[in-house]
This record gives C-alpha cells, structure tokens and sequence, in this order.
C-alpha cells in the first residue's frame, strides 16, 4: 500500500532521514516510534507528498508521488485522511463546516447526505450535536476527536496520526486509543501512528518501527519490541535519559 | 560582493520567483478551479467594503490639503481656478490609486499576511492539502479576485470623494469661482486620466493580493514569523506599488495618450 525507499531528507544543513526504507500493508496498522526531533512527523509528512525528500521514492499503491505535481498529488490524497498534533482545526469554521470541508466541490452527494455523514462520523468519535460549535470553544481532547472525524468522513483507505494523544491526560489519551482502533475495525483503513508514547504503541500497533540516527533502527511487533534488549530500545522504552539505568 | 550579500541576493532572486510562480499558479486556478463564490463575496465585503471608511477619509484630506496647496501657489500668478484642474488630473491619475493602493496595503495586506501565516504555522495549510484542496484554490484566488473588484471600486470612490472635498475647500473655504473652477476641472481631467487611475487600481489590488498571500504562505515559524510575515507583506506591496506605479504611469501614459 505505502512503500518507502531509501528516502532521504534535509532541512540545510540538518539530516532528518538518511536513507528510510520500509513497507505497510494494506489493513496494517503500523506504529511509528522515536525520540523528539527524530523525524517521525517529517516521515509522515512524506508519506503524503506534504514535503518532497531528498532522495529516494515514495510509493502509493504503487505510484511514486515524489515525482507529482500538487495538483496530481490532490487526486492521491483523495485516499488519505491525516490527524494532526494540534488537530489543525479551521478555526474559522464550525465543527460541522470543518468536518464536511472535503465535499465542498463535491456536487455528487447533496447537502442532507453530507449532514447525515457529518452526524455519522461525530457519533462514531463520541462527540455527537457539536455541530455548530467553533474549534475555539472545544477542549485539546474534543479538538483532536473532531480532527479525527474530519479525516475520515469521506472514508480514506489510509488514515495517517501525528502524535495522537501530546499533551492529553491518560485516560483522554486511552479514549483517542480506543477511538483509533474503533476507525481502523469499523472502516477498515490502513493506520499509520507517529508516537513516542508507549502506551499507545502497545495498543495500536500490529507492527512498530523506531527511528532512530535518521534511519528505521528496529522493527517488529509490539511483544518482540517490548522483549528486545537492544540498549537503544530499551532505553526508549523504559523512558531513561541516561543508558546506563537501562534494566533489561 | 561578500558571500553574505551574495546569499542575500540569491535569497532575493529565489523570493521573487517563488512569487512569479504563485502567480502563475493563481492565473491557472482562476482559468480552470470554479470559486467558492461565498468565500469570494465574503473577501469582497472584507477587503471592500470594510476599508472604505480608511480610503474616503485618506481620499478626502489629500483632496482638501491638494486644493489648498494648489491654491496658495496658483493665487500668486492669477490662476486661481486652475485649483480644481490640478485636483482633478492628480486625484485621477496618482494620488487616487497610489493611496487607496497603500491604505489597502496596510489594512488587507496585513490582515491577509498574519491570517494565512497563522494558518501555516498552525498546519491548516497542510490540513487543506490532505483534504485534497490547493492552497492557491482556496486561499489566494478568492482573495485576488476580490482585491481586482474592490480596489478599482474603491479607488473610484477615492477620486470622487478627494474631488468632491477639493471643490467644496477650494470654493466655500478659499473662495474660488466656482463655475470657472468646474469648467477647467471638466476641461483638463480627460476620460483617460481617470482610465489611468483605474487600471492602475486594479494592478495594485494584485500586488496587495499576490505579496500578502505569498508573505503568508510563505512565514516562518511562530509568533515571530508571523509578525515578520505581516510587517514585511505591508512594506514590501508599498515599496512595489510605489514602483510599479512609475512604470505604469509612462506605460499607460503612452497608451492612452496622456504623455
């Protein structure tokens, strides 16, 4: 479904991705992990033409999207819904116009169709009768549940999550968990996660890759991730800054 | 040249084809993308009919110092009703869309420049682009098109008002003869000053239009590249319309026969 080859990116002087190669299926539900500034957000940008790399290719269902323009990459985003960090939320907009925003020029669904599915989708993220209110009266947890409707109410094949639960309480961060699998089961759609909370890791992932040095470190499920004792692993996943506490 | 004015050059060379570019981008999405005509009447009545409480009070003072500096200079050689004349051709020619194009720079441009930055730095732009919708579409073209509507709109309006207040100076304040005054004002203000004055409104309402949606897509990162951004989409469409106005008016002055 998405493909990745030898991909590399720099922003000046600053080597983000140095040569990331990787692979998902489709229906696959893949985590991607590392430290901050590790290039996680940049590869997920990549992966849906948002910024250009360096070198290497980016396949989508087998079309290299690196070599499109952006109006050949509009047609490919058609199969993409993407949840931002901040939910990046039109905040000129109500939750209903933002979440209707992809059937603007869409004059083959009529208005009570698009309602209906606005209703749907605000239902399926637990947020029902929001309709009219504006990004700037919704809380962080409210805000990233709205962007999540708005990436999949036109039902993507490919649902692609910046940092899903930043800055969420635990139990609000496990209902965006919980959310993600609901979408991924209901609608069936191919996942992409960029965490570096573990927690959500375990949860979400049938497979997790950590960048790690500009390039995919490790991969595999959760239980052999969870089991490695790969000092760089483990230190992430045991969450010490200092390599030496490492517990194996 | 040092390496550092080099570097400044290049960055100036690559900033103005990033804007030719963006032009081109809109020209192809105004030929072939259908606007939103709600989001087009909205930027109409934003960028329109909201600045004109800015540009008639401009256009009215600069019609009343014109008229009174006119005259002080005319009455010491017996022209007194030349006055009106002089208003007339300056308020037509440049001072009508030189100013609406630079009270619309500070207020549009600006507003323009930070609402679009502040989408950029809060990923909105990108979240238009996974939503399968060009930036240029959505973002700049409503505003482009609205900015060619209202500031020849407003730049007609300006004339109008900088005249009407020149008249009433000139002949309730000054005491000028106020038939001989219209005479030479209907006499030496031609169809093609005024011409002049709206073409050039409405390359102006581009300029204010392409730089603040440019500096706005193009800000940096935060507050501070927001700011930046809007400081610099101000200055920059001043300095350029300032620019171009020159050479519009030779190039149109040798067009309409005005030279």
């Amino acid at each position: 479904m998405i493909e990745t080859r030898n991909v590399k990116k720099s922003f000046d002087t600053n080597v983000v991705l140095d040569g990331v190669s990787f692979s998902i299926e489709k229906g696959e539900s893949v985590v991607i992990i590392g430290r901050s500034g590790s290039g996680k957000s940049v590869l997920l940008k990549l992966l849906i033409g948002l910024l250009r790399p360096d070198a290497g290719e980016v396949l989508v269902a087998g079309e290299n999207i690196c070599a499109m323009d952006e109006r050949r990459l509009m047609r490919v985003r058609k199969r993409f819904g993407m949840v931002f960090q901040g939910a990046a939320l039109f905040d000129s907009l109500t939750v209903a116009e933002n979440i209707a925003f992809a059937f603007r020029h869409d004059r083959t669904i009529s208005r009570q169709e698009i309602e209906k599915r606005v209703a749907e989708v605000l239902e399926m993220v637990d947020l029902p009768g929001i309709q009219n209110k504006k990004p700037a009266e919704l809380s962080g947890g409210m805000r990233k549940r709205v962007g999540l409707a708005r990436a999949i109410v036109y039902r993507p094949e490919i649902v692609l999550y910046d940092e899903p639960t930043t800055g969420l309480d635990p139990i609000v961060a496990d209902s965006i968990n919980q959310l993600i699998l609901r979408v991924r089961d209901r609608l069936n759609v191919t996942s992409v996660v960029v965490t570096h909370d573990m927690r959500s890791a375990r949860c979400l992932a049938q497979r997790i890759l950590m960048l790690h040095d500009k390039r995919i470190y490790a991969a595999g499920t959760p239980d052999e991730f969870f089991a490695s004792t790969d000092p760089v692993v483990r230190q992430f996943i045991d969450g010490v800054s200092n390599p030496k506490e490492v517990y194996f | 040249m040092n390496a550092n004015t080099k570097k400044r050059f290049a960055e100036a060379l690559a900033g103005l084809g990033r804007l030719a570019l963006l032009a081109r981008e809109a020209f192809i999405s105004i030929r072939t993308v259908r606007p939103n005509w709600h989001d087009l009447l909205y930027q109409i009545y934003f960028m329109g009919a909201k600045s004109q409480p800015v540009v008639l009070i401009t256009g009215a003072f600069t019609g009343m110092v014109l008229a009174t500096q006119t005259y002080f200079q005319f009455h010491t050689v017996k022209m007194d009703t030349a006055t009106l004349a002089v208003v007339g051709v300056a308020m037509c020619t440049e001072l009508g869309p030189v100013l609406t194009g630079l009270m619309v720079a500070g207020r549009v441009g600006a507003a323009m420049a930070a609402e679009i930055g502040t989408m950029r730095v809060t990923e909105q732009i990108d979240a238009l682009r996974t939503l399968a919708t060009h930036p240029v579409d959505y973002l700049v073209v409503p505003r482009l098109i609205a900015l060619h509507v209202a500031m020849p709109l407003l730049t007609a309006e300006v004339i109008a008002i900088g005249i009407a207040a020149g008249y009433i100076v000139g002949v309730h304040l000054l005491g000028i003869d106020p038939t001989y005054s219209w005479h030479h004002m209907l006499r030496y203000t031609d169809k093609e000053d005024l011409a002049m004055g709206i073409i050039k409104s409405f390359v102006f309402g581009g300029i204010v239009a392409l730089v603040g949606c440019y500096k706005g897509l193009n800000c940096g990162e935060g507050a501070e590249g927001v700011g930046r951004a809007t400081t610099e989409a101000v200055v920059y469409s001043s300095i350029t319309i300032l620019i171009a106005n020159f050479f519009l008016t030779l190039t149109l002055g040798k067009m309409l026969g005005v030279l």
